[in-house]
């Protein structure tokens, strides 16, 4: 009886990782320079042939995005998916996801780095912080 | 009432009854101050609750505006049409488009009451606005948002600005959203009506709510009953106020408070019966307390003392498990006792005493006479008493002076004294140079005798008296009468018949023994008489 309660949780657990801890992103992200909203933004008005590449969900891009940015889903994210979207190694990218909760920006850009691309700008703080600062949203 | 006449207990019992009424009215006050106070402290609570669930709506009407903004920029027809604009200037198809949102409707627009768009230059110029809508709205930016957007420079200026203002029709909700996208050319301005959202508010703190706008005008009424009585309801206001600090609205939510006054009514009384009870258990051993520790000794003591003022019995009873006060006050009063006993006794050894020659005194011999006298009837024995008187002790006197008098006295009763040895014999200056001897059962050769050795004692002195018409020496003429008490006789004939005795020596020459003759004892009979000598 307590073994199969167990299991029970074991499997709530595996459904829910929202009720876990879960890990933050990591801080920095060697090879890539962490950005914060208005200066993904500069970066993104200074930059007219930057990729701007959405880490998330397709419904999440759906609802609404950075404009511009490509919803390259950071599973999707290989040296060849990059290839299609990027012109080359030397063009700037920048990635986002949902926000420091979320760990698919953070594993899209070690991917681009280990790909050697050269300018990836990581947005750590990814939606939620373009959100709560107001920033112009794109659908 | 004289304070004479009111005891210490019963002034405690008063003090403590007062202390109890005070405590008892205290309670009564510090109840309702703790039921006003948590009254406050609900009423702060639940309108803090108010107040986020009206930041929270404010923020979803701010989500839904701007998810509204980005839909309406991204149709293909609102992109044609705002560049027809600012290729030609004329805006009547971006006009169309604005007002197509008000007629159709699309996406988004179910969530908010939309009142007017309005799209503007990027130096905040009025380009052109909606149709449709609310009429009679300045056609510029509301003076807010110019504010607030006045000075943005870079990417600041492509951040959204929102917030409540009170427009002449009442508060309106307006979202400045850039136009264009990142690369913008313009911002566009969507102005709602919030109290479409504000039910929100209720639906969100679940209490009764009436949302009030300006003047008054009540916008929101909570459909839920209130079926408590009056005073059941306590009214908790938060003002959703604007930027600038005017209210917008007066949100007033009913809490009802039927149970909470239930509960304070019940805390109140418990406390109060608490405090009511706590008193009395107080009082109750403080009277206990100043009755064990105060009244019982200080009745002890009094008992202690009446007991001498009625029977002269000076005795202190030691009383145990005091305070230290009382332990250091009766051990005083003992002490005293002690002192005063010991210095009555000492006044009454005194009192028997002669105080020249030390040996007892007329006094003692009276009652020493008296008590031997009785002793004798009971036991049938016979009983002796000496009368010595010194010779020619006023010749002595004169001639020495009377401190050397006094000395002979001292001498010759002492030395009487080591002849007069058994127990139960007593040695008196009688007065004046006359001493007395009682010897009880004692026989009268024996008494003789006894005279004898002191008079052959007080001569073996050999105190010089060059006045003495008998001698060169000190000498002592003796009475001697020995009496067997009976009914007929008292102690007086003892004495009566010495002195008598005492005489007949003095009569025949002084420094002699002379026993009261059978004659003496005949005349027994009658009253004796006091002889002058």
């Amino acid at each position: 009886m307590r073994s199969r309660l167990a299991f029970v949780l074991f499997l709530l657990h595996l459904a829910f990782p929202a009720l876990a801890d879960k890990p933050l992103a990591p801080d920095l992200i060697a090879g890539t320079t962490r950005v914060s909203a208005e200066q993904a933004l500069e970066i993104i008005l200074a930059h007219p042939k930057l990729a701007v590449i959405d880490s998330r969900h397709a419904e999440e891009f759906a609802k609404g995005h950075i404009e511009g940015a490509i919803n390259l889903l950071d599973t999707d994210t290989s040296p060849e998916t990059l290839a299609r979207n990027v012109a080359g190694k030397d063009t700037p990218m920048l990635l986002y996801c949902n926000g420091e909760r979320c760990l698919r920006s953070s594993n899209a850009a070690k991917t681009a780095v280990k790909a050697g691309y050269k300018k990836v700008y990581w947005f750590r703080g990814g939606w939620a912080e373009w959100v709560e600062k107001k920033m112009p949203v794109a659908n | 009432m004289r304070i004479e006449q009111i005891s210490i207990k019963t002034l405690m019992v008063g003090i403590l009854l007062v202390i109890a009424v005070l405590a008892s009215l205290l309670s009564l006050v510090a109840g309702a101050y703790v039921r006003e106070s948590a009254l406050a402290a609900q009423s702060k609570s639940l309108a803090r609750i108010i107040e986020i669930a009206s930041n929270e709506t404010i923020h979803h009407i701010q989500k839904e505006t701007t998810s509204f903004g980005a839909a309406f920029q991204s149709r293909e027809p609102v992109r044609n049409a705002l560049s027809k604009l600012l290729e030609t200037g004329n805006p009547e198809k971006l006009v169309a488009q604005l007002d197509e949102s008000f007629q159709k409707g699309f996406a988004g627009a179910a969530q908010i009451d939309l009142v007017k768009l309005r799209v503007y230059g990027l130096d905040f110029k009025l380009l052109c606005e909606s149709q449709e809508g609310m009429a009679g709205l300045a056609p510029h930016l509301p003076s807010f948002l110019e504010a607030k957007a006045a000075g943005r420079q870079g990417v600041e200026r492509l951040k959204a600005l929102d917030g409540i203002w009170i427009s002449p029709s009442g508060p309106l909700y307006s979202l400045l959203t850039p136009l264009g996208g990142i690369r913008m050319v313009g911002y566009m301005e969507v102005i709602v009506n919030p109290s479409f959202n504000l039910a929100m508010i209720a639906s969100l703190t679940k209490m009764p709510l009436n949302i009030y706008s300006l003047n008054d005008k009540l916008v929101y009424q909570s459909t839920q009953e209130t079926k408590s009585g009056e005073g059941m309801q306590l009214p908790v206001e938060y003002l959703l106020k604007t930027d600038n600090g005017k209210t917008a609205y007066r949100l007033v939510g009913l809490e009802n408070v039927e149970q909470f006054n239930k509960d304070m009514h019940k805390t109140q009384t418990n406390i109060t019966i608490a405090f009511l009870v706590l008193t009395a258990l107080a009082l109750i051993l403080a009277l206990w307390a100043f009755t064990r520790f105060m009244f019982r000794p200080i009745n002890h003591m009094m008992n202690d003392i009446n007991h001498y003022a009625t029977d002269g019995n000076l005795v202190v009873t030691p009383i145990k498990g005091n305070t230290k006060e009382f332990h250091a006050l009766s051990g005083a009063f003992a002490n005293m006792t002690k002192e005063i006993q010991s210095s009555i006794r000492e006044l009454e050894r005194l009192s028997w005493l002669d105080g020249l020659t030390g040996v007892a005194n007329r006094r003692s011999l009276d009652t020493a006479l008296n008590r031997e006298w009785q002793r004798a009837q009971r036991s049938k024995s016979e009983i002796s008493l000496l009368m010595i008187d010194i010779d020619f002790f006023k010749l002595y006197n004169d001639h020495f002076g009377h401190q050397a008098g006094d000395d002979c006295l001292k001498m010759v009763a002492a030395r009487i004294a080591q002849v007069v040895e058994r127990p139960g014999d007593l040695l008196a200056r009688y007065g004046g140079e006359e001493f007395a001897v009682l010897l009880p059962e004692t026989s009268s050769e024996g008494a003789a005798s006894v005279a004898t050795r002191i008079l052959d004692a007080v001569a073996a002195l050999n105190i010089h008296h060059p006045k003495s018409k008998v001698s060169g020496f000190v000498t002592l003429s003796i009475g001697l009468s020995t009496l067997l008490p009976d009914d007929e006789l008292n102690p007086y004939h003892l004495v009566a018949f010495a002195d008598e005795a005492l005489y007949q020596a003095k009569e025949a020459g002084r420094n002699q023994l002379k026993t009261a003759s059978p004659a003496d004892l005949a005349k027994a009979s009658r009253p004796p008489t006091q002889k002058e000598t």
